[in-house]
């Protein structure tokens, strides 16, 4: 026999066994492999919330689809989401996990981004919420609102002023004076500067709070301003989850001036604390891609949420939060809906006119 | 605390746990022989196997890549002057002209054995030091941070050999290279043409490759024959590096113990600190004259160094929960995996958990050193291999190991511009490392000089820390200028016929 002739029977061999192999009615995605693009270097909280759930998913998706988490990382999440958004075939095989900050980026139109959130679905998101605190130390004051007082520099660190937005926006509705640093590598840098004393005011992530800041509060250098909390389906304050002990924004506000914040700051902060804050990490996939393909991925989300082995899992990663599934995906899809657009704007303005920030639209 | 000690020890003994520190060192001095690759990419390769994994097992693999990462980089930077990762360009002034001369097993052996002690005593600083680090890492603020750079920059004249002008014009020019992408204080992107891949800005991986390897391998290539020019004399030389570095052993404590001081300070990236060591044994020591030519010292005090670095970066590390280098960010990430938050708490709820990580890192770095010992002898022999049999392989290697960093097809522009930029300026003899220093402070010095200005107006100019530092800074420019025209005379007179290793014209 020629080794043309051994190819050919082993070929049709093959072709013959996949054919065999084949169920009589194939789901969607049997055999096939979903790549989950990460815009971010591995190691960060985005990355490894997107890994953890190309662990899960793939085990309760029917069919059983191999599923990757690939880092395609540069320009602050520009280049892995700009190839999601118009490089990667639309048929459900591609997702991309975003952060809170870039799906912010992407509803506010920033330069150089193409994603636009309208035409995406999300397939599951997690939650995380933020703390204020300010040092006591530095600044001599013992309350919050004895610092609104304060005749010194309320310095704030800023990273990216986007990636900060809830805590600046939280600080227009209390009308606090501060002086913003920029040029800090990232949150953590800023907490360090904290505890040194260099900056008054800082914004923490919950459990970072928990875990870091906390041990200031309890040694007496630092106190508590607020938690940035919740917004629920009604438009109303809620406490965060993780910090149930802690007062939000809209509380210190009505201690404070004796009634609930309102204005144009209000309404924007209940729109971004919400957005940055639910959709903290987001696995998204093409609106357009084919209603099997969507289908299939919910269920297996629906699946994966019940399994105790990703519930334990994920209990470490998401720290005192739960994935949102089902309906909650949902109210994130109409909350960015309904966003008006006089808030986009004014976001838009509060960050080009301080910050220098630019957008496309 | 000593029965944590002792606890750590016994939780590290299980034979898994082992297996997958050694698993972590192999790991680690693969990525690290491979130039361009480093901890980081180590660290990121094993991440997804973390999901699941015993927590303990899987952070003495981190550790143990880290640990392996700075001794094994010596080999590339040694044999063939290329930096095998970002912790070990330093390396390549002394040891790479060493392994011209044929003496690449002494200097391996030197390196290795700096290693070790390095890494052993980066663990215990860690472990002695731990409790009192919280004030050390905030005693540096932003203008603090400044200065430093500053001190940085102040070393390139003493890294410029016999040539300072064509230094600083290099520095100044890395300085501007540095500028390109995001800008540090303000959300705009400088000099980036619309192009994305400009927009984080060059990479310093890259840029190293570039301005270090392509060179090497045009000239070694042009001018035929192998690496080591003379002799065939590998024989008993690995005895003489180790005797080299006890006989150096009070070098080798002191800068372990600043390679442990500078990587504890947040903020100012670990690829300077085996230049700021280089720069600081080149200014201390009398006799300066085989710097650059294959001095010892110049090899054992940056490789000391940037091993017990370790134990410094992981003081912010477990401390604060800020990551002390760019590998660091990415072993936070994988304690987060695991459920761990480090912070102040994590000393006093679960000291066990810092103790295993000091003992991996200290485990670790003794079977590094083992493992690149045995290999040394063997690798070593590569130096004699006329060049144009393994020049291809080392190409591929070096073309790999950079368009790794971003998988975009910038990374191989980069790459070709910066080699020639490189090959042009060993040819006019204009020395690379200011250039490649300028570079890594240049955002640094921007970002910390504003942040400065803006926390404290010029206030910041009177801090007692701060005023220190620049006076050092000023001793160490006029020390140069002295020391310069004091040995200028004698240096005129042994230039010449001294064959520089570093240009490659020298005949084989």
């Amino acid at each position: 026999m020629k080794p043309n002739t051994l190819i050919a029977a082993g070929v049709a061999g093959m072709v013959g066994f996949a054919a065999f192999a084949a169920p009589a009615q194939a789901d969607y995605y049997e055999g096939q492999t979903i790549r989950i693009i990460i815009p971010f270097s591995a190691g960060g909280g985005t990355d490894t919330f997107g890994r953890l759930i190309a662990q899960h998913l793939g085990n309760h998706i029917p069919g059983n689809p191999t599923v990757v988490a690939e880092n395609v990382t540069g320009a602050g999440g520009l280049l892995g989401s700009n190839e999601f958004a118009e490089r990667v075939e639309k048929d459900g095989m591609t997702l991309l996990t975003a952060s809170g900050h870039l799906n912010l980026r992407a509803f506010l139109g920033l330069e150089g981004l193409r994603l636009d959130l309208d035409e995406l679905t999300p397939v599951v998101a997690a939650p995380m919420g933020h703390v204020t605190a300010f040092n006591t130390q530095a600044s001599g004051v013992s309350t919050f609102a004895e610092l609104l007082e304060w005749d010194g520099r309320i310095t704030k660190g800023i990273t990216d002023p986007v990636g900060l937005v809830e805590s600046i926006v939280a600080l227009e509705v209390l009308g606090v004076e501060y002086r913003a640093v920029p040029g800090y590598g990232g949150r953590g840098d800023t907490r360090v500067a904290f505890e040194r004393g260099e900056l008054i005011i800082n914004s923490q992530s919950t459990p970072a709070f928990n875990a870091r800041v906390q041990p200031l509060i309890d040694e007496g250098t630092a106190e508590v301003a607020y938690a940035i909390g919740f917004i629920d389906a009604d438009g109303n304050p809620v406490r965060d989850p993780a910090a149930p002990d802690l007062p939000t924004l809209a509380e210190v506000y009505q201690e404070i001036h004796g009634e609930m914040p309102s204005g144009e700051a209000w309404e924007a902060y209940k729109v971004v604390a919400n957005l940055v804050q639910n959709t903290r990490g987001t696995i998204w996939v093409h609106a357009e891609a084919p209603q099997e393909a969507r289908d299939a991925l919910r269920q297996g989300v629906d699946a994966m949420v019940l399994d105790p082995e990703f519930i334990e899992a994920a209990g470490n990663i998401l720290s005192g939060y739960e994935v949102i599934s089902g309906p909650g995906l949902d109210q994130i899809k109409a909350e960015l809906d309904a966003a008006p657009a006089e808030v986009v704007t004014w976001v838009q303005d509060l960050l080009t006119d301080n910050f220098e920030v630019s957008f496309d639209r | 605390m000593i029965d944590a000690l002792v606890n750590g020890l016994v939780i590290l003994m299980d034979p898994f746990r082992m297996l997958m520190l050694f698993a972590g060192v192999v790991i680690g001095i693969t990525v690290g022989i491979l130039p361009g690759l480093g901890g980081l990419m180590g660290m990121a390769l094993v991440l997804p196997f973390l999901f699941g994994m015993d927590s303990y097992a899987g952070i003495a693999m981190l550790i143990g890549i880290a640990a392996a990462v700075p001794s094994a980089d010596t080999f590339p930077s040694v044999l063939m002057g290329i930096p095998g990762s970002s912790g070990s360009q330093a390396t390549i002034m002394d040891g790479y002209p060493m392994a011209r001369k044929g003496q690449a097993a002494r200097a391996l052996s030197a390196s290795f054995m700096a290693s070790l002690l390095g890494g052993l005593i980066g663990a215990a600083a860690l472990t002695a030091l731990i409790p009192f680090a919280r004030p050390l890492v905030l005693a540096f603020g932003s203008p603090e941070l400044f200065m430093l750079t500053i001190l940085g920059l102040s070393m390139v004249g003493v890294l410029s050999g016999s040539r300072p002008l064509l230094g600083i014009i290099g520095a100044v020019a890395g300085l501007t290279l540095g500028m390109v992408g995001g800008a540090p204080v303000a959300p705009e992107y400088r000099f980036v043409f619309g192009e994305l891949y400009l927009y984080d800005g060059f990479s310093l991986v890259i840029l190293a490759l570039g301005l270090f390897a392509i060179p090497e391998i045009i000239d070694l290539l042009a001018k035929g024959g192998s690496i080591a020019q003379r002799g065939p004399g590998l024989g008993g030389g690995w005895m003489d590096g180790v005797r080299d570095t006890l006989r150096n052993k009070w070098l080798v404590v002191r800068h372990s113990l600043f390679g442990v001081i500078i990587g504890a300070i947040p903020g100012m990236g670990s690829s300077i600190i085996d230049w700021l060591n280089y720069g600081y044994v080149v200014q201390t020591s009398k006799d300066r004259s085989q710097f650059g030519k294959g001095d010892v010292r110049g090899v054992i005090a940056p490789e000391a160094a940037n091993n017990s670095r370790e134990g410094g970066v992981l003081m912010p590390t477990l401390l604060f929960g800020v990551p002390g280098s760019s590998a660091m960010a990415l072993f936070l990430g994988a304690l987060l995996i695991f459920g761990i938050q480090p912070g102040p708490a994590l000393l006093r709820d679960d000291l066990d958990l810092v103790f295993v990580i000091i003992w991996s890192l200290a485990i670790g770095n003794v079977m590094g050193t083992v493992i690149c010992l045995a290999l040394s002898r063997p690798i070593a022999r590569l130096t004699f291999v006329p060049f144009h049999f393994i020049a291809p392989v080392v190409l591929c290697i070096v073309i790999l190991g950079a368009f790794q960093e971003t998988r975009h097809w910038g990374d191989l522009v980069a790459l070709f511009c910066f080699g020639l930029v490189g090959w042009l300026m060993k040819r006019i003899e204009m020395p690379r490392p200011p250039l490649l220093i300028g570079f890594i402070l240049s955002g640094l010095a921007e970002r910390y000089l504003w942040m400065s200005y803006n926390l404290y107006d010029w206030d910041w100019l009177y801090r007692p820390l701060v005023i220190t530092i620049g006076a050092l800074c000023i001793a160490l420019v006029i020390g140069g200028i002295w020391l310069k025209r004091r040995s200028a005379t004698g240096e005129q007179a042994s230039q010449l016929p001294t064959a520089d290793a570093g240009t490659g014209r020298a005949q084989p």
